[in-house]
């Protein structure tokens, strides 16, 4: 349910006063889509929640440049954040890659109980991150606003910037290249 | 399987049908009201949007508590702090604006350029990361990237930054230069190697495969050339040489994946 768009102008005006009250009606109203933009990315709980904290720092000192006067255009803002977050991350990620030692792993495997279901709805859940990220950013962003954040056609295109044809097209195409992805007999996702 | 891109009617349908399925209505019964002639790719492609929808999670109540609590200790430790000076917010909303700072680097070329003559120049050209003249290659390049007007052209001026990337490492391996001067060609070759292919697969899915063509073929120039350099390498360059090669495949397989079928090479 979208809020009225002069009302979050008011709240923005508000906060960037340093109203504390404005401020949390904010977060509460944007924390939510925020995460699950991220989490639809990230492999794990706290990254989700370590990036979701950064975002929204990284937005509190940066307030005073937020341009938006309705809800679509602060979560907009929130996500372009979210993006240069993510992309940090990544960049990092691949420097350092994370290594578990393999024994260390063994044990956590050991000792969660996971049934068989749960662990492959994780893979999939993996699977499906790392050929999300190989369709190119416009597509990626089509298909977070439409399956993860539940957006209709008008509120994807506004998010991305396109028209509804455009975000259809890339709808269809980010679709074929997953299917290309996920579907082929020896998985070439890595 | 691809024939039916661009087809508006088409994507129309997609878009409807994966509504109607994630909303729980059977794929048949779905796939029945749309013409035969979609009825194959249709039933190809929606599956694949139903555990799309699985992929994100809400943030638990304790951590959004947490964290709202932390967003409001900050703002009041911001709120007593003093204000900026005017010539501070004047500095901060000036170089906000991207065509500012665009015109604040051509002018630093410039004034390097009208200070040094163009040998300043050209000795940069020669430099690596370890030489206080790389800052004014690495101007010069930002200024090649901003000057570039379409994607077309962006992506051709980092396929010859991404070459020169190659060159100047064989130069690091061949002058021993440290670990830590490798590290930070490579860094600069994988930022660069992911917006060209970024911006190639963008104009690969508006239909124009030339960009993408242009950047496996520098691509794999590079990569042949860090196969070499990896044998020549001293011990502590190789693994900056050996991420930088493997990082170089990762993006090839995604300019792969873009036209699996057509591109010269795909085979090897």
């Amino acid at each position: 349910m979208q809020r009225p768009a002069g009302n979050v102008a008011r709240l923005i005006q508000q906060a960037k006063g340093y109203d504390r009250a404005a401020f949390s009606e904010l977060y509460r109203l944007s924390v939510t889509p925020v995460y699950r933009y991220l989490s639809a990315r990230l492999n794990s709980v706290e990254q989700a929640e370590e990036l979701t904290q950064e975002v929204f720092l990284a937005a509190l000192s940066g307030i005073q440049s937020l341009r938006a006067e309705d809800e679509p255009g602060l979560l907009a803002w929130l996500f372009q954040i979210a993006r240069h977050k993510l992309a940090d991350l990544l960049r990092q990620r691949y420097r350092h890659p994370p290594l578990a030692p393999l024994d260390q792993a063994e044990e956590m495997e050991a000792t969660l109980p996971r049934p068989e279901e749960t662990v492959e709805l994780e893979e999939e859940r993996v699977e499906l991150r790392q050929a999300l990220e190989r369709l190119t950013p416009e597509q990626r962003e089509v298909i977070v606003c439409k399956y993860v954040l539940g957006y209709d056609n008008d509120r994807t295109a506004r998010t991305v910037g396109k028209n509804v044809n455009a975000v259809n097209q890339l709808h269809h195409r980010a679709l074929a290249s997953l299917h290309r992805l996920l579907c082929r007999p020896e998985k070439a996702v890595r | 399987m691809m024939t039916l891109l661009g087809d508006h009617q088409f994507e129309r349908a997609l878009d409807e049908c994966c509504g109607r399925v994630l909303r729980g209505e059977l794929l048949e019964r779905c796939l029945a009201d749309y013409p035969a002639e979609y009825r194959e790719e249709l039933a190809r492609l929606v599956p694949i949007s139903t555990p799309l929808g699985r992929l994100g999670h809400d943030p638990s109540p304790e951590f959004q508590n947490r964290l709202e609590r932390r967003l409001l200790a900050s703002m009041d430790e911001a709120r007593r702090l003093p204000e900026p000076g005017v010539l501070a917010r004047l500095g901060r909303i000036l170089m906000s604006n991207r065509m500012v700072r665009v015109a604040a680097t051509v002018l630093v070329v410039l004034l390097l350029l009208g200070a040094g003559g163009f040998g300043v120049d050209r000795v940069a050209a020669n430099s690596l990361p370890d030489s206080p003249l790389y800052r004014v290659k690495a101007a010069r390049e930002r200024l090649q990237l901003v000057l570039a007007q379409t994607p077309e052209a962006r992506v051709a001026v980092q396929a010859s930054q991404i070459a020169e990337r190659g060159t100047e490492m064989e130069r690091a391996v061949q002058t021993a230069k440290p670990a830590t001067v490798v590290r930070m060609l490579e860094t600069r070759l994988a930022r660069a190697t992911r917006n060209m292919v970024d911006q190639a697969l963008e104009r690969e899915a508006r239909g124009n495969p030339q960009p993408a063509i242009r950047a496996l073929a520098v691509l794999r120039a590079v990569e042949v050339r860090l196969d070499r350099l990896i044998v020549q390498a001293r011990p502590e360059q190789r693994p900056e040489l050996l991420r930088a090669r493997d990082f170089i495949r990762q993006q090839e397989e995604r300019l792969f994946e873009a036209f699996p079928r057509n591109t010269p090479g795909r085979a090897i």
